[in-house]
């Protein structure tokens, strides 16, 4: 009987005790409790993503013929030669600037690399949207860094573990940034719309001139502006479909309806900036 | 809980990361228009199963792994899932039998009540008020239609793979 009491209260203390550490443990030891939990979770996030590789190389090789690989292979390459002219094109081009900035005393215009990483896991849900890259620190990457993929934006780059790193994608609620219309130098704020049930994602644009009008049938484009610091100049954020004058009546408001390809991105370039890579 | 090793802790350990591989795999691929939140699904069977000491290791080190990313302070939500595991742990004579209905009542209610806590707790991403409670409504509707096949099965399964080594597991008698 007062074995089985002793029992009771000793589990019961080390239950508190347990507890009071979850809670109250000091920043510090939080801090380095949560980064070597996040190191060790970084595989379960990588692998189901390279397992998903791995399936796809194999279901290309047991389930299309030889002959159909080698024609997919062959529209492919032509592909490649098209890129490849174009890419020689932009090497010209970028010589011909360069020659031109030095000419007239310009600054140069090149401020981002682009990082290419696989998306691991997406983390979306009532409280926050979160893609997982496996990318982090040790190829380069920090906190504040713009994610960009063909589509357009993606986000930014919240957290960079060491090989991987969690980037808050542009729909989220805590996404904000200056932008600009197609065609337009006025600035404009963007800001994510956040976590929306059974819809695709949305953003919300402010401080629209009141001379601007947009319409289902005649969107305005949204791109990035420089003022947004991290993201160069023309980068796609989105169609405003409808500006609907505020109360102040000097400015307008709207909804941007973001691209759909948005959801199922499993590819992203981070933009990191030249001048820190120069720092390093 | 060191006088001898018990197989079990470990065993429960590597069942849960098996599930948080693949509740992860999961809602990757279904964001983002839902999002299956089970707890439970990491405490139950612990709680069930294993001794006091055994259950709070494994669903502590669970917490960490599944929520390590969490913009709620790192140990809040081992806090919350230690709470549940320990209210499981202390009825856990009356689901003995193991029968279907009573382990989905307490999966369904312990699911729940954790998903509401942190509801209360962690700021919403929703542009409002009424866009994070459906968002939320959405996301635990989904979880508890998933919850309500899947429980009974997180419970039987690490009996069934005991029990196919030769090792009898049955709810915890002592601590």
């Amino acid at each position: 009987m007062a074995l089985r009491k002793f029992t009771a209260v000793r589990n019961i203390a080390i239950f508190a005790g347990v507890l009071a550490a979850c809670l109250l443990a000091p920043a510090v030891v939080r801090h380095y409790t949560g980064k070597a939990f996040e190191e060790f979770r970084a595989p379960l996030d990588a692998i189901p993503s390279q397992l998903n590789d791995l399936e796809k190389f194999w279901d290309l090789r047991m389930n299309y013929s030889k002959s159909e690989l080698i024609e997919v292979g062959r529209d492919l390459a032509r592909l490649n030669a098209g890129y490849a002219i174009k890419l020689t094109e932009n090497e010209a081009l970028k010589s011909r600037v360069e020659s031109l900035e030095k000419i007239l005393s310009l600054p140069g215009e090149e401020k981002f690399k682009m990082e290419v990483a696989r998306v691991a896991r997406r983390d979306i849900n009532a409280w926050w949207q979160h893609l997982i890259i496996r990318k982090g620190a040790a190829h380069g990457i920090r906190e504040g860094y713009a994610v960009i993929y063909g589509g357009g934006v993606v986000g930014r780059v919240v957290k960079a573990n060491t090989y991987t790193s969690v980037v808050e994608l542009v729909s989220s609620r805590g996404f904000r940034m200056a932008a600009h219309f197609l065609g337009e130098d006025r600035p404009v704020i963007y800001q994510g719309a956040g976590s929306l049930s059974f819809q695709d994602a949305r953003g919300e644009v402010r401080d629209v001139p009141a001379d601007l009008k947009a319409s289902t049938l005649k969107p305005l484009q949204l791109v990035t502006s420089p003022l947004a610091g991290s993201f160069p100049d023309g980068i796609l954020i989105g169609d405003v479909i409808d500006l609907t004058l505020e109360p102040d009546g000097i400015f307008r408001s709207g909804t941007v309806r973001l691209p759909r390809t948005l959801g199922g991105v499993r590819e992203v370039a981070v933009l990191i900036p030249v001048s820190d890579l120069m720092e390093e | 809980m060191f006088r001898k090793f018990d197989i079990r802790i470990p065993f429960l350990l590597a069942l849960n990361l098996l599930y948080v591989f693949i509740i992860s795999t999961v809602n990757s691929e279904l964001a983002p228009y839902v999002c299956l939140m089970l707890p439970a699904v990491f405490i139950v069977a612990p709680a069930l199963f294993l001794g006091f000491g055994g259950m709070l290791f494994v669903v502590g080190v669970t917490a960490f792994f599944a929520e390590a990313t969490t913009p709620v302070r790192t140990g809040m939500t081992a806090f919350v899932w230690l709470l549940a595991a320990f209210w499981i742990h202390g009825w856990r004579y009356r689901f003995k039998t193991l029968d279907s209905l009573g382990i989905m009542g307490v999966s369904q209610a312990a699911n729940l009540v954790i998903i509401l806590v942190f509801a209360v707790f962690m700021k919403g991403d929703g542009a409002g008020f009424m866009q994070y409670a459906l968002r939320l409504g959405a996301d635990m509707l989904a979880s508890a239609a998933v919850l309500a096949f899947c429980a009974k099965f997180t419970v039987s399964l690490p009996v069934s793979i005991m029990g196919a080594l030769g090792l009898d597991i049955t709810v915890s008698e002592g601590d």
